[in-house]
């Protein structure tokens, strides 16, 4: 080892100070992502399979309600009888979305003015089935609506 | 600093020892010398696969009705989870490549050769489980193609005799691939296979370690030995391997990102083009083409058992080559291995291109 | 499969044993019609089989009379209230006998109507009938007179996907109709692969399609009135026609006695044939509203407020489309690089295309007040697709950017750990 000469040994203290710098920004580079993703996302967790619509008391008898459930659309009616029904809310005649008609207390589709009855049983117009049904819970505490996938859940 | 914090644990554990030990390891060097990075590669990709799995851990829920929408979620909702999801699915398949690079080097050199039998012995047992991991990991966010994958998978399993049926139903935990084989499947991932390969891995290295690592056949004995230290030459260009690695799996991840597809309905028709990952390839392929039956035995069920003699070959390779242990090449054994890469690279490239 | 069986087992079970039984009643009888007509009349035979007469229990006996249990040629003496086969102008009546009585029908068919003779009798068929042309249809035409199915049946010759065919019998027959001066081209047109609903119908399996039936009626058939087309229509499309008939075209049309919904939406309307094509009806296309050929509008308007609302509307569908296009874009290319907008994907297909379709049959009020709204609508949804589309392309942009960093910190470290090696390697030869 040559312990006199000035230049190589800068050089070194150099390339140490700068493997020291890119060391630490490529451990920055991975530490950061692993930061970011085990810090919580807006939205804590993924749910499908049911869906909140908020207090009941915000449908009176004689309204609907299109939500959003996994990656179709659900329709949530309280007929003039004040029963809370949900379903899917796409029109089995051609996948139109369905809403709950006040004047006639059915649901309808504006497409081809198929109805279904609050029951989702497809009364007039072109719609060849029902609609699939969803189940509706009244949270015990809070009152809230929670539509849940009926058993056996598949359209 | 560092020296102090040095003397603190060496005065209680003489680490220096350990310092000793790794200063006199060496390397040989030789036309073969690149091979050996391979080891080092499947290693680190292993350390990636640990890291990116147990994050993955933080977020993903196990149910057919809550998989699928919790790797959902971790890609579109959590920060950076397309990443770690993405570089958790590269880096199993470069993993499985390497291992198979590893071996093959391995294979020609004849490194398994006495005293080495165990390292081959654990090595082999190491990729068995790997694809084991690739199987099962492959199925746990319940799409589509994972789910019909997995069922063409575990029904192979029917074509063992005596035990086929029986197979079946353990692996998929019932007759049919359900939330209940996503269970299993999930917890053969996470929490059955890790220590059994960790543990297994301990030993490969601790083989390796205590052996050093092994010349090729014609290097071996003769004359002065040309090594490289592996503090700190192989390990710095270790390093730069694993850095280049890492890289390559950050460019697959961003550019190639793992694809989720739609969700497994197991009430809809298969689609078409269903293929197993590509190291089963190979085996899938193999079992298509064959005739329904040969000497009056069922063609799936001839090809499987032929599959599990030529896997219990591998395991006991060293001592079926008894020539290499006393420093003689066999040349069938080369005959052998170039046969079954070529089997397994054309079967693949098949696989990809038949239907 | 284990499951499937479960439920089709017992259910074929009761269909082959209540079929079996059926036939075997008919077959078993003392009859000495079968007897004697099985040779001279094998095709009646056969077909009665399936009747849905005889699989309730009906019998020969039941329609034409005379009494089976006799051997010869006594049972179909009129004395044994033999009637025999009825005359074409007599088959209604023959029908009706039963179908007409809600009391005998009651037990075999509480929900069917009862009221197809009297329908008949005020349709073109029926009328003509009356006055004694034996051309015309009557019941059998359309139901066959032994093989008769019910509507539900897919190989019935009145199941809706047959009606068109069934009607075409005669109705396409160019020298049958001769004498009645009316058009023979209405299968042709319906069929024609342009029509939308024949297109639903048959290609599409969409059997609340309409067929002829759902226009012109069933048993009543005829041709709905120039002033009576809009209800028609209006029976599936009623939110156009609730927009139509609020609108100034309503007055309009009534006053130049064009069909309401059918003289646009037919294949090349023609204000001196207003009938030529109306039974194909064309998917409609946002070509058709405009100031220049070939929008229907400008056939009428030109330097008015319709002309003026013309080219709003169609300024504004072509930008809506655009932008769905362009939407559609941003959101593949973002799946194809691996990035989830499945939310932006659900939006388009809940929002955008529901409002895009309201925005359509809000054009139908032909007043720029109450269509405004609509595209403001489907303006937003859209505008937020559009937005998530950018937000994607975005995100790829940061993914690749974090990748390049990478790439460079990772580059010098290699190479920095290059040269340290170097150093090493030199310092130790030294």
């Amino acid at each position: 080892m040559e312990q006199h000469s000035p230049p190589p040994l800068t050089r070194r203290k150099f390339l140490d100070h700068f493997l020291t710098g890119t060391g630490l920004a490529a451990l920055a580079g991975v530490v950061y992502p692993l930061f970011r993703y085990l810090t919580p996302p807006p939205q804590e967790e993924a749910v499908v399979s049911s869906v909140n619509l908020g207090p009941a008391k915000d449908f009176p008898p004689g309204s609907g309600k299109i939500f959003r459930l996994g990656s179709k659309p659900g329709i949530l009616v309280r007929g003039v009888d004040g029963k809370f029904r949900a379903y899917y809310a796409t029109c089995t005649h051609l996948d139109c979305i369905v809403q709950y008609d006040g004047r006639a207390d059915n649901i309808w589709c504006a497409c081809h003015n198929g109805r279904y009855d609050l029951n989702g049983r497809n009364v007039s117009g072109p719609p060849p089935r029902p609609l699939t049904a969803l189940n509706v819970n009244v949270l015990p505490d809070s009152e809230e609506i929670l539509i849940t996938l009926a058993e056996g859940g598949k359209g | 600093m560092i020296a102090r914090l040095f003397n603190w644990i060496n005065s209680r554990y003489k680490i220096e020892k350990l310092l000793y030990f790794s200063r006199e390891k060496s390397v040989p060097l030789h036309r073969g010398t690149m091979w050996y990075y391979f080891g080092g590669i499947t290693l680190f990709l292993f350390g990636v696969q640990v890291i990116t799995g147990l994050v993955l851990l933080f977020y993903y829920r196990v149910g057919s009705d809550a998989s699928f929408e919790s790797v959902k979620f971790i890609i579109t909702q959590v920060k950076f989870g397309w990443l770690l999801r993405s570089m958790h699915s590269w880096s199993a398949n470069l993993m499985v490549l390497a291992a198979i690079i590893h071996m093959m080097s391995v294979f020609f050199h004849r490194s398994y050769r006495k005293p080495r039998e165990m390292t081959w012995v654990t090595g082999v047992t190491m990729l068995f489980l790997l694809m084991v991991f690739g199987f099962s990991g492959y199925l746990l966010p319940w799409n589509e193609l994972a789910f019909f994958a997995t069922k063409v998978g575990t029904d192979s399993a029917r074509a063992i005799p005596l035990i086929g049926d029986f197979l079946l139903k353990l692996m998929r935990g019932g007759s049919d691939v359900t939330g209940a084989t996503l269970s299993r499947f999930f917890g053969l991932h996470v929490s059955v296979l890790p220590p059994i390969f960790t543990g297994l891995l301990a030993l490969h290295l601790f083989f390796v370690q205590v052996q050093g690592m092994s010349e090729p056949l014609e290097s071996a004995g003769h004359g002065r030995k040309r090594t490289m230290p592996f503090l700190p030459d192989f390990l710095l260009r270790d390093l730069m391997v694993w850095l280049v690695t890492f890289d390559i799996l950050l460019l697959l991840s961003v550019f190639f990102p793992w694809e989720l597809g739609v969700k497994a309905d197991p009430f809809s028709p298969a689609p078409a083009g269903i293929k197993p990952e590509w190291y089963f390839l190979f085996v899938f392929q193999s079992l298509k083409m064959l005739p329904a039956h040969i000497w009056g035995i069922e063609g799936e069920v001839l090809g499987v058992m032929v599959m599990g003699v030529g896997a219990g070959v591998l395991f006991i390779l060293p001592w079926l080559d008894r020539a290499s242990s006393q420093g003689l090449r066999n040349r069938l054994f080369d005959v052998i291995g170039v046969f079954g890469l070529l089997y397994f690279a054309t079967f693949t490239i098949l696989g990809y291109l038949i239907d | 499969m284990p499951n499937q069986l479960r439920i089709f087992l017992p259910v074929g079970v009761a269909v082959v044993a209540y079929a079996l039984g059926a036939i075997a009643a008919f077959a078993a009888a003392p009859n000495s019609c079968v007897d004697c007509h099985s040779q001279i009349h094998e095709q009646i035979i056969a077909d009665s089989k399936e009747d849905v007469h005889t699989r309730v229990g009906l019998t020969c006996v039941s329609c034409h009379g005379g009494n089976p249990s006799i051997a010869d040629e006594k049972s179909m003496d009129p004395k044994e209230g033999f009637i025999g086969a009825p005359k074409p102008k007599d088959i209604p009546q023959f029908c009706a006998r039963c179908h007409s009585d809600p009391a005998y029908m009651r037990p075999y068919n509480p929900s069917l109507p009862v009221d197809q003779l009297e329908k008949y009798a005020t349709s073109r068929h029926g009328e003509l009938l009356k006055k004694g042309d034996a051309k015309v249809a009557t019941c059998i035409s359309c139901h066959k007179s032994h093989g008769i199915l019910p509507a539900s049946n897919t190989r019935s010759s009145v199941h809706p996907q047959k009606v068109p065919l069934t009607c075409s019998m005669c109705h396409s027959d160019a020298n049958y109709m001769a004498e009645y001066g009316i058009p023979t081209n209405q299968f042709a047109q319906y069929a024609d692969s342009t029509n939308v609903h024949g297109y639903a119908l048959f290609v599409k399996g969409d059997i609340g399609a309409p067929a002829c039936n759902d226009c012109h009626s069933n048993h009543g058939a005829l041709p709905p009135g120039v002033e009576q087309v809009g209800q028609v229509c209006t029976q599936c499309h009623a939110l156009n026609g609730e927009f139509f008939r609020t609108s100034p075209h309503k007055d309009g049309f009534d006053a130049l006695g064009l069909m309401e919904c059918a003289f646009c939406h037919q294949a090349s309307p023609d204000l001196n044939d207003p009938k030529a094509r109306i039974h194909t009806i064309v998917s409609p296309k946002h070509s058709m509203i405009g100031t220049k050929e070939p929008s229907l509008c400008a056939k009428c308007h030109s330097g008015d407020p319709g002309a003026e609302m013309a080219a709003v509307v169609s300024k504004d569908l072509d930008s809506l489309e655009a932008r769905l296009h362009h939407a559609r874009e941003l959101l593949e290319r973002a799946e194809r690089r691996g990035l989830e907008v499945s939310d932006a994907q659900w939006k388009l297909k809940s929002e955008v295309l529901q409002a895009r379709m309201e925005l359509r049959t809000s054009i139908h009020s032909f007043n720029l007040k109450q269509y405004v709204p609509f595209y403001e609508r489907a303006d937003t949804a859209l505008n937020s697709v559009v937005i998530a589309g950018i937000a994607a392309a975005d995100e790829t942009r940061h993914r690749i950017t974090y990748y390049i960093v990478m790439t460079v910190i990772i580059a010098l470290l290699v190479a920095g750990l290059g040269l340290k090696m170097r150093d090493i390697e030199r310092s130790r030869k030294e």
